[in-house]
């Protein structure tokens, strides 16, 4: 009896030090990238252009730009094909075509974000030069199939049930997925798109040499743009000390940003 | 049914309802029937009616088959409503009723027979304590139907136990006053028999309500009570 | 006779649940399958309204007649039957993050019906019909996924009647209730009759009893024996149904 207690302790204290062991790091992080960064962060750093070296000042309003600009360019060509291929793979999934689909996808799942940025610079940068279009569609390659996924995952999650009372009801299949499935699967579907925005905007590899980056702003899509992990790769490695405190600044925002999605997900997914 | 099934979360059983109430009207019909022909019996008799006779005998045929559809109804709610408590109580019952009230129809029909077989003699005496006894049955019977209809069997047992007692007295009666014609007028001792039969099948019908009687307050209060 | 089901027999892949069944849904009245677990009687059900072939590798053969049309005639579109024939599941299945009144509205509304007055007069009386108005009527807008089971499954119920089906189905309605419950969506049958021709599926012998006009016996896919159901469960023609019926099966 008393042994059983003592396993039943000892598997509680594990599990509390496993946690610690996963937060500490996070803290770390956190508790770095804010002390660094907060004294990059002012009105400043947000709403003016990078300055030359040497000179005091200068932000990284550009790259702020350049991330929102990349991130609803990806969320524009990700969620159509993604949520599509999803509802494909959940409903219609019975070929060997869909099979096939079902492979390719988790394959590019799997694949590193370097790569997706080798394919964007072959199929676009190659023939119209450094784009935000292009840094958009690589970003898009990488996260197309986590929203196909959740898509699919999501929809499957709606019981079986609802899905024969929509066709019971003298509904077309069409219409049951389209009315009825994807708003029961609304939630899954918000998350995962969501998660894969917080990848996106995160993103440094498949940018530098798709939309590789801009020391002002960008005037359009088919212009090269710059991008906040951008910023903080190439300011980062330089050996600017004023540079390395505003690459901070840069992780801290980047920071903010990806928390604040991750908080709306847990919002949209709790209902 | 809205309105009903909302207050307490009680549903009613609208099919079990339905049915029981098909029960309950039907055994009153045949309470009907039998009042219909223990009277008419009786003016039977006393009138030399054959009209009458016959209409007693139409009425004994009909309170069979009523009988014999209670029990199917009762029956039919058995199998397909799974009665309990009151509802069971009152099923079972009722075909117990039925059953008493079909069988005073058989005993009015047996006082018919007499009527028929002495339909050409005059009567042995002038006929006063027999109607009574009769219009006690059909008070009983009405009785018994009142509270079938309400519900209610706080009175019944005093108001039966009265009137049956009152039916026994009249029935000795008869029979010590028929024991003194045999002996006075001994040629005529067959037509005394008949009447003591007459008398005997009326106390036997009083009893037949009475027993029915506790009947309805099992029903009622599930107790078991015996009116005698 | 509303439907009449002519050698009806169907498979799952290579398994064959319904076995050459025949027999005829009287209009306004209730039509009880009764059987075993695994007899069939929900694929039966199922096959009344287009529903089982939905299953991979379900397969019909018979006819099916809705009006003495086969309504497995080529031409004819399992959409249109599914509209006249409505269905109530086992489990209470509202679309759950939908409100209360699009659950009653979705089918006309995705049936192309715009006039918004129209709609509210259907959702109250189907409601009303459903026994669910007086407890929703304030709380229209709630989703339905958060009314209690038994309310769900007269929201279903609801639901099945906005479209004006001829024919409900009820597979199994109340085997997810509690008693009480159980009883108001047998009393919701008893006064649909009026106005529909109702087939329900039941493991529940005394509710088939208690509900149904007419009672279908099936047995591993056999339909054993069909009458009334106040003949069949006094006297059962059928040995197989006497010792069902009493439950001394097998």
């Amino acid at each position: 009896m008393r042994l059983r207690k003592l396993a039943d302790r000892a598997f509680t204290l594990a599990c509390f030090a496993s946690v610690l062991l996963v937060l500490a790091p996070l803290f770390s992080i956190v508790y770095t990238v804010a002390s660094r960064g907060a004294r990059a962060l002012s009105i400043d750093f947000i709403t003016s252009l990078p300055a030359p070296v040497g000179e005091a000042g200068g932000g990284v309003a550009n790259a702020i730009q350049g991330t929102v600009m990349l991130t609803l360019l990806s969320m524009g060509i990700t969620l159509p094909i993604g949520v599509a291929s999803g509802i494909y793979l959940a409903e219609y999934g019975r070929s060997r075509l869909a099979d096939l689909v079902a492979v390719a996808r988790d394959t590019l799942a799997g694949t590193p974000s370097i790569v997706a940025g080798v394919f964007s610079y072959m199929l676009i940068v190659s023939r119209w030069g450094f784009s935000a279009l292009a840094g958009a569609v690589a970003l898009s390659v990488l996260v197309i199939p986590v929203v196909s996924k959740a898509t699919e995952e999501a929809l499957k999650m709606v019981p079986r049930e609802v899905k024969e009372a929509g066709l019971a009801l003298g509904l077309r299949r069409w219409k049951v997925v389209a009315y009825i499935l994807l708003k029961e699967a609304k939630a899954g579907i918000l998350a995962g798109a969501l998660l894969s925005m917080a990848r996106v905007a995160g993103e440094t590899a498949p940018l530098l040499f798709t939309s590789f980056g801009n020391q002002g702003y960008a005037g359009g899509f088919l212009d090269p743009c710059s991008a906040l992990p951008l910023v903080i790769y190439v300011y980062a490695t330089s050996p600017y000390e004023e540079w390395h405190t505003q690459a901070w600044g840069a992780a801290l925002l980047l920071m903010l940003a990806v928390l604040s999605i991750n908080l709306a997900v847990r919002r949209v997914v709790r209902g | 049914m809205g309105d009903k099934t909302k207050s307490r979360g009680f549903v009613r059983r609208v099919a079990l309802d339905r049915g029981l109430n098909k029960v309950k009207e039907m055994v009153l019909e045949l309470s009907g029937i039998a009042k219909e022909a223990v009277r008419l019996s009786i003016e039977a008799l006393k009138e030399k009616s054959r009209e009458k006779i016959e209409k007693v005998y139409e009425l004994e045929k009909r309170s069979d088959v009523l009988n014999m559809d209670i029990e199917d109804e009762c029956l039919t709610l058995a199998a397909l409503q799974q009665p309990v408590a009151r509802d069971l109580r009152f099923i079972a019952s009722m075909m117990r009723i039925s059953n008493n009230y079909e069988r005073i129809c058989d005993l009015a029909q047996k006082i018919a027979y007499i009527a028929e077989k002495t339909i050409d003699k005059p009567l042995l005496k002038p006929l006063i304590d027999v109607p009574r006894m009769g219009k006690l049955v059909i008070e009983m019977l009405e009785i018994n139907e009142e509270s079938i209809r309400t519900g209610d069997t706080s009175m019944l047992e005093m108001e039966l136990k009265a009137r049956d007692d009152e039916i026994d007295l009249l029935y000795s009666q008869t029979y010590n006053e028929l024991v003194g014609y045999m002996v006075r007028i001994p040629h005529r001792i067959d037509d005394a028999i008949d009447l003591l039969f007459v008398a005997k099948h009326l106390e036997r019908m009083g009893d037949l309500v009475a027993k029915s009687a506790a009947r309805l307050v099992y029903i009622e209060e599930g107790r078991r009570v015996w009116i005698k | 006779m509303k439907i009449e089901v002519k050698e009806l027999s169907a498979w799952y892949g290579s398994h064959q649940v319904l076995r050459s069944v025949s027999m005829g849904v009287r209009e306004n009245m209730i039509t009880a399958i009764i059987g075993p677990s695994g007899c069939g009687k929900t694929t039966l059900l199922r096959c009344l309204n287009r529903m089982h072939e939905l299953v991979d590798g379900a397969r019909v053969e018979g006819e099916v007649l809705l009006d003495g049309e086969n309504i497995y005639d080529p031409s004819v579109d399992p959409v249109e039957v599914r509209r006249r024939i409505g269905m109530v599941f086992q489990k209470p299945n509202p679309f759950p993050h939908m409100s209360i009144f699009d659950n009653v509205a979705i089918g006309l509304k995705l049936a192309g019906v715009r006039d918004k007055r129209k709609l509210r007069e259907v959702v109250e009386d189907c409601l009303k019909k459903a026994a669910l108005w007086d407890e929703v009527k304030d709380k229209l807008d709630q989703p339905g996924g958060r009314l209690s089971g038994g309310q769900q499954q007269r929201l279903c119920i609801a639901r099945a009647l906005a479209t004006s089906p001829e024919v409900l189905l009820f597979d199994e309605p109340t085997s997810a209730l509690d008693p009480i419950s159980a009883m108001r969506i047998e009393n919701l049958m008893l006064s649909l009759k009026r106005e529909y021709t109702i087939v329900i599926v039941t493991h529940n012998i005394q509710q088939a009893a208690r509900v149904s006009d007419y009672t279908a016996f099936l047995y591993r896919g056999v339909l054993v024996e069909y009458g009334e159901t106040a003949v069949m469960f006094k006297t059962p023609r059928h040995k197989l149904t006497e010792e069902y019926l009493t439950g001394r099966f097998g």
